[in-house]
């Protein structure tokens, strides 16, 4: 009794590390020894119980749990890293590894501030797959989750107020309004998303810093009262000849601003961003935790069967001695 | 005891190897797709506005050859091509060819007074959020993409092209349609 029980505890506690996989998707550590090492001596431990158990029913279940363990063996270990594709909305990433091309959908100022836009999987001959922020979608061994991120939706104009081309030379789209902040600069002990973006007419290059609300209320700079509770950008323009700093400013999202000769806006919000992480595999897992329920709840309501085969053994060992005892008396 | 051992053995490595085949081995970093990867995909339209301030997109000319042009006032090798595009439209409209110049990101004013200083006639429309742009994955401007008269991309190109490169380009597919 004592044995099943902790067979059932090893059981749980792999379906536990490997069910860990698909709730906190995309963490290294699933790809660390560490954790493989954890799994295999669960692993160890389950086959150890199989040798040792006398009940069908139950070795079923310990056969299902290392199914599970395989499973998620073969993810961390063999699984691919995580992968995160953030895409200027509107355009196109193509995703071999999958077969498929991930569609970002367009967006507008006004989208980036709900933040509903979406990203439509789309493979040869299948159904599309539209992953919305914070929803996850299976595809086969891989999991695909939609994590919103910073976003700016960036206008400028001339003085003259003629709007103003703005271009990202070294963005993943050069001809996008929109910046991603993909790269991180620590300002003041914080880490902070920053991009960049050039006014090719306006002969300007501007690096953008952005700011949540309660870090704009740590800044101490004058914002408009409307602009209380928003999130902002610090811009600091440059002379793209002499790449001069012509001026800082700060302005919070939906609100104007004019440094260096351009006048500047942006509109802050949230963006889906790709995340491809490598889980077990939903058909193996399945069959796995369809095997230890059955031979869980089986064994349950079934008696023992080994325990029911050693009390037989038993019986019939003492039934013979009783006999032969008899026997003896007969013939005595 | 000895076949319990091999069927737990074999179940470990049939879950291996399925979950392997099923999606395993490295992944490989995703493909940056430029103006040329675009060949034979459904081209890209969306609702914006000419330069006189009607309401058009690339959509509205389905059943023409399309050359559709990136440009801007400010981009100096867009203000040279735009004469050979004048001529080219001017040589082949009766064909049923329309070269579509979607300005990128400037108002409407600065555009059309651009295009009227130039003599060009073909349609202007602006995209002040360089929609068309991004869904062509422009890597600079000038960038042109020809579209058939079923709305497939034909062709990107990215950069400037001479009057006989936009024969060359066009002329195949005015024939064969």
């Amino acid at each position: 009794m004592r044995g099943r029980l902790a067979g059932v505890f090893t059981e749980l506690l792999a379906c536990g590390l490997v069910l860990a996989q698909i709730a906190f998707a995309g963490d290294s550590l699933f790809h660390t020894w560490q954790y493989a090492l954890a799994l295999a001596v669960l692993g160890w431990l389950l086959m150890l119980a199989v040798t040792r158990s006398r009940g069908a029913l139950f070795t079923l279940s310990l056969l299902g749990a290392l199914i599970v363990v395989a499973d998620g063996l073969a993810s961390g270990l063999l699984g691919p890293d995580t992968l995160r594709i953030a895409r200027a909305p509107g355009t196109i990433a193509p995703i071999p590894d999958i077969g498929a091309a991930a569609f970002f959908s367009s967006a507008t100022p006004q989208s980036i501030a709900k933040g509903d836009a979406l990203i439509t999987i789309r493979r040869r001959n299948h159904r599309d797959i539209l992953v919305t922020a914070g929803s996850r979608r299976f595809l086969g061994p891989s999991l695909l989750v939609a994590e919103a991120m910073p976003v700016a939706y960036v206008e400028a104009f001339s003085d003259a107020g003629n709007r103003l081309t703005v271009t990202q030379p070294t963005g993943n789209a050069f001809l996008s309004p929109f910046l991603l902040f993909r790269t991180r600069q620590e300002i003041a002990g914080a880490q902070h998303p920053i991009d960049g973006f050039a006014l090719p007419a306006g002969n300007r290059t501007v690096k953008a810093v952005y700011f949540t609300p309660a870090e704009v209320a740590r800044l101490h700079v004058q914002l408009p009262p409307s602009a209380a509770g928003e999130p902002a950008l610090l811009y600091d323009v440059f002379d793209a000849s002499s790449n001069r700093s012509l001026g800082i400013g700060v302005a919070a999202s939906g609100t104007q601003t004019e440094i260096g000769g351009v006048r500047l806006q942006a509109t802050l919000g949230t963006y889906p961003q790709l995340v491809i992480a490598s889980v077990p595999h939903p058909y193996i897992l399945a069959l796995g935790a369809l095997l230890i329920v059955v031979g869980i709840v089986g064994s349950l309501l079934q008696p023992d069967d080994g325990a029911m085969r050693e009390s037989e053994r038993h019986e019939e060992q003492h039934r013979d001695g009783e006999q032969r005892i008899g026997a003896r008396g007969q013939e005595g | 005891m000895r076949t319990v051992w091999v069927i737990a053995g074999a179940i470990i490595v049939a879950a291996l190897a399925v979950t392997f085949y099923l999606g395993g081995g490295p992944r490989r970093p995703d493909v940056v797709a430029g103006p040329a990867s675009l060949a034979g995909a459904p081209a890209a339209s969306f609702d914006v506005v000419r330069s006189d301030g009607s309401p058009d997109s690339l959509a509205r000319y389905r059943g023409k050859v399309v050359l559709v042009n990136l440009w801007a006032s400010w981009c100096p090798p867009c203000r040279e091509e735009m004469p050979a595009l004048e001529k080219l439209y001017r040589a082949h409209a009766s064909q049923g060819f329309v070269v579509l110049g979607i300005d990128q990101g400037e108002s409407a004013k600065v555009a059309a007074d651009y295009a009227r200083g130039r003599g060009v006639t073909f349609p202007i429309l602006i995209d002040d959020q360089q929609q068309y742009g991004r869904a062509y994955a422009a890597e600079g401007l000038p960038t042109s993409v020809l579209v058939d008269r079923s709305g497939h991309v034909v062709k990107g190109v990215d950069g400037e092209m001479t009057l006989a490169e936009m024969q060359t380009l066009v002329s195949p597919v005015l024939k064969s349609e």
